[in-house]
C-alpha cells in the first residue's frame, strides 16, 4: 500500500487550531473513525499512550504520528493527516509545538512499512513539508504525495 | 553488532528510527543489523546498543549499554553525528 493510496482528499484535513493535544488527536482521526477503519477505542488508546509515555509520538520537530497497537482497534490498514494552521503543544519544548498530526492505523507488523518508508522519505524533505504546513487546500497537499520513493 | 530502535509501541516510531538508521549505515559502510522494539520489552533483548527518544532514554539507563538519543527520528545528518561515533567506539 502506497502513501498516496493512504493520505487522499478523504483523510487529510487543514484546519485552523485545536485546543489541545488531545483535541488535535480526536480531529485527525475523525475520518478514519467515519470510515470505520478504526474504532473510538482505538482513538482513546492513542491519547492514553501520550499521556503514559510523554509526546514521543512527535518525531520529527513539530509533526506527530499518533498510533496504538492494531488490537486496539484497527479493522483496517489506515493513515490520515491533520494540518494545523496554528500549533497545538504536546509539551513546553518548542520541538513540541505540532503543526502537523498524522495518524497511523497498522493491522500487523509488516503491511503498513511501505507506506510509512514513503512517508519517512517525506518528513525528511524540508521543503515539502514546509508547503503542506502553508497549504490552504488539501488539492495543493495531494502532488506533494506522488512520486515519493521509498527512503 | 546489533543496534536497537525503541518507541512506544514497536510498530511505528521505531520503525521509521529504523529505516533511517539502516540508512546511514549503508552510506558508510557499517556492518550492524536492526532490530525494533517497544519499551515494555526493550530490557530482554538483546543488543549492544540503542536508538530512542530522549523521553526514553531515562527509562532504559538500567540496560548498562550505550544509549544513543536523537530529536528528528528522519533526519539521517543527526543520526550520522550521534550514532557513528559510538559505534566506532564499539568497534564496529
Amino acid at each position: 500500500m502506497m502513501l498516496h493510496e493512504l493520505l487522499t482528499e478523504k483523510t487529510i484535513q487543514i484546519q485552523s487550531q485545536a485546543d489541545n493535544w488531545e483535541e488535535a488527536i480526536v480531529a485527525a482521526s475523525r475520518p478514519l473513525v467515519e470510515q470505520d477503519c478504526i474504532t473510538g477505542g482505538y482513538v482513546a488508546a492513542m491519547i492514553h499512550n501520550v499521556k503514559k509515555l510523554g509526546p514521543y509520538i512527535v518525531i520529527v520537530p513539530h509533526i506527530a504520528i499518533a498510533h496504538a497497537r492494531p488490537d486496539q482497534g484497527v479493522h483496517q490498514l489506515s493513515m490520515s493527516m491533520l494540518c494545523l494552521e496554528h500549533p497545538v503543544s504536546f509539551s513546553e519544548k518548542e520541538e513540541h509545538q505540532v503543526r502537523l498530526v498524522i495518524v497511523l492505523a497498522a493491522v500487523d507488523h509488516e503491511s503498513h512499512l511501505q507506506a510509512l518508508s514513503q512517508l519517512a522519505a517525506l518528513l525528511s524533505e524540508a521543503d515539502k513539508i514546509e508547503k503542506i504546513m502553508a497549504a490552504s487546500s488539501v488539492k495543493e497537499v495531494m502532488p506533494l504525495l506522488q512520486s515519493l520513493a521509498d527512503s | 553488532m546489533r543496534i536497537l530502535a525503541v518507541c512506544g509501541m514497536g510498530f511505528g516510531s521505531s520503525m521509521v528510527l529504523r529505516m533511517t538508521i539502516e540508512a546511514v549505515l549503508k552510506e558508510t559502510g557499517i556492518d550492524a543489523s536492526v532490530a525494533t522494539s517497544d519499551i515494555s520489552s526493550a530490557k530482554s533483548e538483546r543488543a549492544d546498543l540503542i536508538v530512542t527518544s530522549a523521553e526514553f532514554s531515562e527509562l532504559l539507563l538500567g540496560m548498562n549499554i550505550p544509549i544513543v538519543t536523537v530529536k528528528n527520528y528522519v533526519d539521517r545528518q543527526e543520526m550520522k553525528e550521534k550514532l557513528i561515533p559510538v559505534l566506532n567506539n564499539k568497534g564496529a
